[in-house]
């Protein structure tokens, strides 16, 4: 498809005003060349004077660009209608100052020095500093807001009493007064991350490279807690966010026309400022051993530490022969103390004493590569990988001696499994170039996956894949990518880790399964201004030996794509993808003594079907004056999620027979469809007025949260209180204009604006 | 030694050899045999070198080279144009041609490239999965105009590079759940590396869940409870790129979890959406209605990951 930048408002006018006019700066840097070209009479062939072509743009040392505008709404959303048309970006209307550059670039413009920033005051605001000098050094400050709005329609009657804990009144709201509780704002989290980068190459052979990255996390998202028991209920509320990711990775390179090294430390440190969170329960309001508690606690993710050491290799031998390796040894710590074993102050078993204090987590990764590639004739390139990655857990405490059942009960202690695997991975290929811009591979695959038999029923599998290429390429007016691929994987014998489990059920990523993989990608530009091209992709795979769970997956993709360059005036394009994934499965509902009865199975038929197509057109009515333009994408899905009992369910009870019964789940359907037009009127080469109008349709059809109340009883001792939020559709219309002042050619690189 | 000090320590190490090595400047007094220097080239490619030259790359190779091979400013890319020159621009010689009508062989132009980048990032390229489907650095890159803001890419952005030939994965960006790549937030390259890595899919660290910990450091654990795919990888529930389903997983709840969770009780009844007491497993949040913490708790109750 074409460009998928749709969400972002792009402003092509590129505001700019320079200390100096365009022909001043010209000038300095043409006076720059030829006198750095006059006094290093060393570099003469390789300073080259600027031809006269230059475009008369080039701005001086100074540049200062900015964009300011306004935006204003035809027909203003509500509040609660803003929750997917705000997801990641902030969109109010007013005055807007949406771009801005400084930048600083001394004598010939070698060094430079730029701030940019777009979407200033706002929540999705960036704020970039970035200084300079090609092949020396390169050193960036980066902060980039991210919002991500999950709902602005989120209704309950909890009260923050602090950070994570939730109350309700006593005594507890009844239904009705839950389904009239008021909104909540918007349900959001932003990341706020910075980032720090330094880049030195002293030397060609030396590059030095430094990140600093943190990323503050703040806001909430809705969770759920549940208070289980035989009062099965549930409450959704809000995890609040108070967090930070500090990612430090330094790096050394040293690199030589035969062999190339680097080394790498990775320090990555994750603090959570909050531990839990804490609701009350709907339905009780005193604590009992057996009755439940009136407040229910969740623990939130621990803190945690992680250091990675990396090293790879390369080296260059004879026959245009390569070897590379690697070697990336990882180290990670969790030791945050544990919350209690229960928030229920009336169970009082002895036990809970001597539950263990924190986890002592401790788990190693390594991941180890080799590969050769070697082209001892034009026409031949073979190529061998090999790569083994393990994971192992080192967790001082796995018996926890005592667990508290949803605050109600009581279970006797139990082991909690670590994970450890590996997996290792082989690939062998040849490439036979047949004439100049056609080649031919074949290769193979092959991966073996090893776990441990206390927490997966397959221990080992083996996956070969054989696979064919063709690919027609190095002209420039057509490209043909073919490839297909089948593959086998098989496990070993089946080992049930509980007794409740279905003998006959295989998980999907240790199944039996047969892949296969179809892609074909074309590119054609028959005639100059017109460029044709297709994408196809079929992917079947099938899990022959599996009685229950996932049988089969097939996907299908088929895509255009045209552009068309009518005159030097006039472009247009547009595209058009369509998706399909079906995915089948099989389940044996198995109740009480009704564990193995045949008709009790269902099968599940997961359907889902995208369409996606693009319209652009780009038409310049005066040359340097008067441009018009715009967008269009849609982008259409549905997902079902049939189901069916092939034999009707018999031989239980009723209400067995009855839970066994398939039925299909409603059908989702989502529609998003925005569409941008603009014009854009420039007073000289450099100022322009542009106005832009955008409308943005999004209509969904989702059971699973379309009308739901905030309060739900299912019996006089179940109630689920939701937040009862949902994407609400929305027609959206609004317009932006601005006044800009670009130059076509910045001297300090093209800024994203 | 605390902490602070280690890291300061490894960076003393590390960033040692950049002290040690100044930046040099190993100019050649006159083009080589076979060169006929980048004045020539502007005789007739006026445009071409203007627009180079206000580029990064260009400024270095025809104004500030560090070397010998820079000092050739065009050729160092393009090769000897002697002949070139020589002939009128009726014969090719051995210059190096990256677009137009009949480039050089794809080979012979990567070689190019890697002469000088063939480190950091770079270093796996051979062998990789672009380079054994004959990828050409010049079919993402352009040197020659700044289109993208960085690393020269010949479309404005990472996504709308990658998207020429991996049109599916970018169409995803347009699902009802997906990452903020098209605003601008994140890039493909955030968690790929196009030019090779040790590890599969080109992802730049060892796997695909060290690779999404980078961000979502909150589900590294280790925990107390941990829940065995998503241990081993995130991608057996997420698809990354984006879904028509909520969290980008790659099937809506329950069925999604009901492809394993096939033991007695309640996982594995179908559910009818108009029986009540189906609600709590059809609507909202499905199973993560009450089991929250599916990506681990070290909560001790947390067995079930509700607590």
């Amino acid at each position: 498809m074409r460009s998928r930048a749709f969400y972002t408002v792009l402003y092509c006018g590129v505001g700019s005003v320079t200390a100096m006019s365009s022909r001043e700066g010209l000038a300095q840097a043409k006076a720059a060349v030829t006198a750095k070209t006059t006094a290093d009479t060393s570099t003469a062939h390789a300073a080259v004077a600027i031809p006269d072509t230059v475009p008369e743009t080039v701005p001086g040392p100074v540049t200062a660009a900015a964009e300011i505008g306004v935006r204003a709404f035809s027909g203003a959303l509500t509040p609660q209608q803003l929750g997917k048309f705000e997801e990641y970006r902030d969109l109010r209307s007013g005055m807007l100052l949406q771009q801005l550059l400084l930048g600083y670039a001394p004598a010939d413009g070698f060094r430079w020095y730029q701030l940019t920033a777009s979407n200033i005051g706002l929540l999705d605001q960036t704020v970039a500093l970035r200084a300079k000098q090609p092949g020396l050094f390169d050193v960036q400050l980066h902060w980039d807001r991210i919002p991500h709005t999950f709902s602005t329609d989120g209704r309950s009657l909890l009260t923050e009493a602090s950070p994570g804990v939730y109350t309700l009144p006593v005594p507890r709201p009844d239904t009705a007064a839950f389904n009239r509780a008021p909104f909540i704002g918007p349900i959001r989290s932003v990341w706020d991350p910075v980032k720090l980068a330094v880049a030195v190459t002293p030397s060609e052979a030396w590059d030095f490279k430094a990140e600093y990255t943190r990323i503050g996390k703040s806001g909430d998202r809705p969770m759920g807690q549940a208070f289980g028991g035989s009062n099965n209920h549930a409450s959704e509320i809000l995890e609040p966010i108070d967090q930070t990711v500090d990612n430090l990775k330094v790096s050394q390179s040293y690199a030589e026309q035969r062999f190339q090294l680097v080394a790498t430390y990775d320090l990555s440190v994750f603090q959570n400022n909050i531990k839990s969170v804490a609701s009350d329960n709907p339905l009780v309001t005193t604590s009992t051993a057996t009755g439940g508690s009136s407040q229910a606690r969740t623990s939130l993710a621990p803190s945690n530490l992680a250091h990675t050491a990396i090293v790879v290799g390369g080296l260059n031998l004879p026959l245009r022969t390569r070897i590379t390796g690697s070697a990336a040894l990882s180290w990670w710590r969790q030791n945050d103390a544990f919350i209690p074993a229960t928030s229920n102050t009336a169970i009082t078993d002895p036990r809970i004493a001597q539950e263990p204090k924190s986890l002592g987590g401790s788990a190693t990764t390594d991941n180890m590569s080799a590969s050769i590639s070697s082209r001892p004739l034009s026409f031949l390139t073979f190529a061998g990988r090999f790569r083994s990655y393990s994971f192992a857990d080192h967790a001082t405490t796995s018996i926890v001696p005592l667990i508290v059942l949803n605050d109600r009960s009581v279970a006797p202690a139990d082991t909690a499994r670590r994970d450890p695997f590996s997996r290792r991975n082989a690939d062998f290929s040849g490439t036979w170039q047949l004439i100049e811009p056609v080649s031919l591979t074949a290769g193979y695959a092959w991966e073996q996956i090893q776990r441990d038999s206390l927490v997966r029923n397959v221990v080992r599998t083996n996956e070969r894949t054989p696979r064919m290429s063709l690919d027609f390429t190095g002209i420039q007016w057509v490209t043909l990518r073919a490839s297909y691929s089948k593959g086998w994987r098989r496990g070993g014998a089946y080992t049930q880790t509980a007794t409740s489990e279905n003998p006959n059920a295989q998980r999907f990523d240790e199944a039996d399964r047969n892949l296969e993989r179809t892609d074909i990608m074309a590119s054609a530009t028959p005639i100059d201004p017109l460029t044709i091209s297709g994408t196809w992709q079929v992917g079947h795979d099938l899990y022959p030996h599996s009685l229950y769970g996932v049988l089969s997956d097939r996907s299908a993709a088929a895509g255009a794509d045209v552009s068309y360059t009518l005159t030097n005036r006039v472009s247009a394009g547009a595209g058009l993808m369509r998706e399909t994934f079906v995915d089948v499965m099989r389940v044996q509902y198995r109740t009480g003594v009704q564990l193995n009865n045949p008709t009790y199975s269902w099968v599940g038929n997961n359907t889902d079907l995208v369409t996606s197509a693009s319209a652009d057109l780009k038409v310049t009515v005066i040359p340097d004056r008067l441009e018009a333009g715009g967008t269009y994408e849609m982008s259409r899905a549905r997902y079902a999620m049939a189901t069916t009992n092939p034999i009707v369910p018999i031989g239980g009870t009723a209400a067995q027979n009855t839970s066994a019964t398939a039925f299909d789940l409603p059908q989702v359907t989502q529609n998003l469809q925005p569409i941008d037009v603009y014009v854009r009127y420039q007073f000289t080469r450099d100022w322009a007025f542009t106005a832009r109008y955008h409308g943005e349709l999004y209509t969904q059809n989702d059971y699973k949260t379309l009308g739901l109340n905030p309060a739900t009883a299912t019996s006089a001792t179940n109630m689920y209180l939701f937040l009862a939020n949902n994407y609400q559709n929305y027609d959206a219309r609004y317009f932006t204009i601005s006044f800009s002042y670009h130059p076509q050619l910045l001297r300090i690189g093209r800024s994203t604006i | 030694m605390r902490p602070l000090r280690r890291i300061l320590f490894v960076l003393a190490l590390l960033s040692a050899p950049c002290v040690a090595f100044a930046q040099q400047s190993a100019a050649t007094p006159k083009p080589p045999a076979g060169f006929a220097g980048s004045a020539s080239c502007v005789d007739c490619h006026k445009q071409e070198v203007a627009e180079f030259s206000a580029t990064d790359k260009g400024k270095l190779v025809l104004s500030h080279p560090r070397n010998s091979h820079e000092a050739l400013g065009c050729e160092s890319c393009h090769g000897p144009s002697k002949q070139h020159v020589e002939s009128g621009a009726e014969e090719r010689g051995g210059l190096i041609v990256f677009g137009g009508k009949h480039p050089s062989p794809i080979a012979e132009r990567n070689a190019t490239c890697l002469a000088c980048h063939e480190k950091t990032a770079r270093m796996m390229w051979q062998g990789s999965a672009h380079e054994s489907r004959n990828v050409a650095c010049s079919d993402c890159h352009t040197l020659m105009h700044a289109e993208s803001e960085r690393a020269n890419l010949k479309k404005p952005t990472v996504l709308a590079t990658c998207a020429s030939c991996h049109a599916q994965e970018a169409n995803k960006q347009t699902r009802f759940s997906h990452m903020p790549l098209g605003q601008g937030k994140l890039e493909c390259t955030s968690c790929h590396n196009p030019h090779g890595s040790p590890a599969p899919k080109l992802l730049l660290a060892s796997s695909t869940n060290e690779t999404c910990f980078t961000c979502h450091a909150d589900k590294r654990g280790p925990f107390l409870w941990q829940h065995a795919p998503v241990v081993e990888n995130c991608a057996n529930c997420h698809d990354p790129h984006g879904s028509s389903h909520e969290k980008m997983l790659i099937l809506s709840r329950p069925r999604l979890c009901q492809q394993c969770h096939q033991s007695s009780g309640h996982p594995i009844a179908p559910r009818n959406p108009k029986a009540i007491n189906d609600f709590q497993f059809v609507f909202n949040r499905q199973c993560s209605n009450c089991h929250f913490n599916i990506h681990g708790s070290n909560d001790p109750s947390g067995y079930a990951f509700t607590r």
